[in-house]
């Protein structure tokens, strides 16, 4: 898949430490993610393929390729849905 | 002819326009230590609309830099470019909650852009030259919390707060937004308070004393519980958060449960220097 996800322009965030807390104005709905959906918020950045981003995880976090690649589909499409992010 | 009144709150200045002179007699009563003649920044213009009704549905939209509302019988526009607003009220007795409905949505919005500063719904107390900032929706203990200041300290407002950051680090102010919890003589109307700012404190009543240090992305979310109007645009609540996150890098933010005693105080002058303790062992 080489369509990249960034984050919605309707939504307001800040990673803090490693969390991120995202706000919604639209819906009015506030969000914390933990520290390893903040960091793939962080490289949702309009940059990277979802394969690229769950490169940095396997570095990052030490886990398998097969394991992030499907923790990072699963969780961009989740906040896809919900508008928090999008593709471009 | 009009009847002007100038504000300062947290340094925005507001020029009221008043429909009637009784009004401005009143309204400058109970804006007495807020009333400054330095430029205004802001144009508030308020207008009589006896059609309105406070069980109207209430609404709000925004459109560019534009916000139009109806909330609790009063309706009008807030223009953020222009820093221009006008506001109806349906009769006297609601004219100073029509106006204040304006200011506090503009120290939202402009606070964080423009002042290093952040209006928060808390109380703001100061006990032997300490600050402590309460906050939480309301029922979570505020005013119950202002009650106990009383003996104690001086309570700088039961309802929001200003925090403002300087170079010498945070210090608090009043706002002209009080609650009805606390009688107006016990609110010792301050517009800025230099003082050291202790901590922020999420209250939540409990059977005994407890205090938990929150992590930052926690704090925040604390924080949001009671801050919604600061996150209706986009751009507004990502100014909102930059400057929360500077203000959690100076100011320590707690969930405080707490019984209505005033062992309170003692409970936080101790558990706090063990707080302290703690974080230098470590």
């Amino acid at each position: 898949m080489t369509h990249k996800p960034t984050h919605h322009p309707q939504i307001a965030a800040r990673v803090f430490s490693d969390e991120a807390v995202l706000i919604d104005p639209t819906k009015n709905i506030v969000r914390m993610l933990n520290p390893v959906g903040s960091r793939i918020w962080e490289l949702a950045d309009g940059t990277r393929t979802l394969d690229q981003i769950a490169v940095v995880l396997v570095d990052e976090f030490h886990v398998d390729v097969d394991q992030a690649t499907a923790s990072v589909e699963t969780f961009v499409e989740e906040l896809v849905s919900k508008n928090l992010l999008t593709w471009r | 002819m009009a009847e002007r009144l100038r504000i300062n709150i947290g340094d925005i200045i507001f020029d009221l326009n008043l429909p009637a002179a009784h009004l401005k007699t009143l309204l400058q009563s109970r804006y007495e230590p807020f009333l400054t003649d330095r430029a205004a920044i802001w144009q508030v213009t308020l207008t009589y609309d006896p059609s309105l009704k406070i069980e109207n549905e209430p609404w709000i939209h925004h459109k560019g830099a534009r916000t139009h509302f109806e909330i609790a019988g009063h309706t009008g526009w807030i223009d953020l470019d222009t820093r221009e607003a006008v506001v109806s009220t349906p009769s006297d007795a609601l004219a100073h909650s029509a106006v204040e409905r304006v200011m506090a949505f503009v120290c939202m919005q402009e606070l964080p852009r423009y002042h290093n500063a952040l209006l928060l719904h808390g109380a703001g107390i100061v006990i032997n030259g300490k600050g402590y900032v309460f906050f939480g929706a309301s029922g979570r203990g505020k005013s119950t919390v202002s009650r106990l200041a009383r003996a104690r300290g001086q309570v700088l407002t039961d309802e929001n707060v200003i925090i403002r950051l300087t170079p010498s680090g945070a210090e608090l102010a009043s706002t002209p937004f009080w609650g009805f919890g606390t009688p107006l003589e016990d609110i010792c109307r301050i517009p800025y308070q230099q003082v050291p700012l202790l901590g922020l404190y999420s209250l939540v009543h409990a059977p005994d004393f407890t205090l938990t240090a929150l992590p930052p992305a926690a704090a925040v979310m604390e924080l949001l519980t009671s801050e919604k109007v600061a996150t209706e645009r986009a751009a507004s609540a990502t100014a909102w958060l930059a400057m929360a996150d500077r203000i959690i890098k100076e100011v320590p933010i707690y969930r405080l449960g707490f019984r209505p005693t005033l062992e309170l105080w003692e409970f936080l002058a101790l558990g706090q220097e063990r707080m302290i303790r703690s974080t230098d062992d470590s």
